[in-house]
């Protein structure tokens, strides 16, 4: 899994590529804390390059959302651009109904900016 | 109608070692002609097992090696993973609460929704054989 962060409207967008599993799900979920844990911080995960997601993925994106749920006002987590197996994982755990997820990451930032 | 596959490889008990699994598999099964969707959902039922087996049989132990084995024909895949670890205890096994989402516990769920067919056995060895089977619905 590499990784690049950039800002795009005030919303910080990584952009995660390969494979996300368990051999980097602690590299994963120390990187992501690290952007959420910001006062008002809105965070966007593009999976546009993911080539596979497993358990322990999904299970750090539910962490983040938690963690960005806990830490305050204008907080804000957000999924964009799975592709159709990645999206699967995220429907066959249901937790598609937890996360936010958006088609793009054009929709995603459009969603998450803030006003 | 591409030869039928049968391969093995030593893997690592190491987590860095799954890419590696998934790279020969996929290798294979392209040039069987399955498609890429069965490749992928296969791939993620490939690592969700090996994750398994080194993280709960072998405790994330380097050092020793677990043997894998792959068949394709014109009717199946099937990934066999033979392991010298402490063997999966089933009823110590709980199916997610698919309503209350969680950050562990969807391996073995995803396993068995993307596979047609998972079975464990225990070898003579001692050891186990986990034997994931995907039917093709393709033409090859």
């Amino acid at each position: 899994m590499d990784y690049r962060i950039d800002t795009q409207d005030g919303v910080k967008v990584v952009r995660l590529s390969g494979p996300v599993d368990v051999s980097q799900a602690l590299q994963l979920r120390e990187l992501l804390g690290g952007q959420i844990d910001g006062p008002g911080a809105r965070v966007l995960v593009d999976l546009s390059d993911v080539t596979l997601i497993d358990s322990s993925g999904i299970g750090v994106m539910v962490g983040a959302h938690r963690r960005a749920d806990g830490a305050g006002a204008g907080a804000a987590f957000a999924l964009a651009g799975a592709g159709t197996t990645v999206a699967r994982v995220f429907s066959l755990t249901r937790t598609d109904r937890l996360l936010r997820l958006y088609d793009s990451v054009p929709a995603g930032v459009e969603a998450l900016r803030p006003a | 109608m591409p030869a039928p596959v049968h391969d093995t490889l030593a893997l690592p008990t190491r987590l860095a070692a799954i890419d590696d699994a998934r790279r020969w598999a996929s290798g294979h099964a392209r040039g069987a002609r399955l498609d890429e969707t069965t490749i992928a959902e296969v791939e993620l039922a490939m690592t969700e097992a090996l994750s398994n087996v080194i993280v709960h049989s072998y405790d994330e132990r380097d050092g020793e090696r677990l043997l894998l084995s792959l068949d394709i024909d014109d009717e199946k895949l099937a990934f066999g993973i033979r392991d010298r670890g402490r063997p999966f205890e089933p009823a110590r096994y709980e199916a997610p609460d698919l309503d209350a989402p969680a950050e562990h516990g969807y391996g073995v769920f995803l396993i068995e929704q993307l596979m047609d067919e998972v079975t464990r056995r225990p070898l003579d060895d001692g050891g186990t054989l986990v034997l994931l089977v995907r039917y093709r619905t393709e033409q090859p």
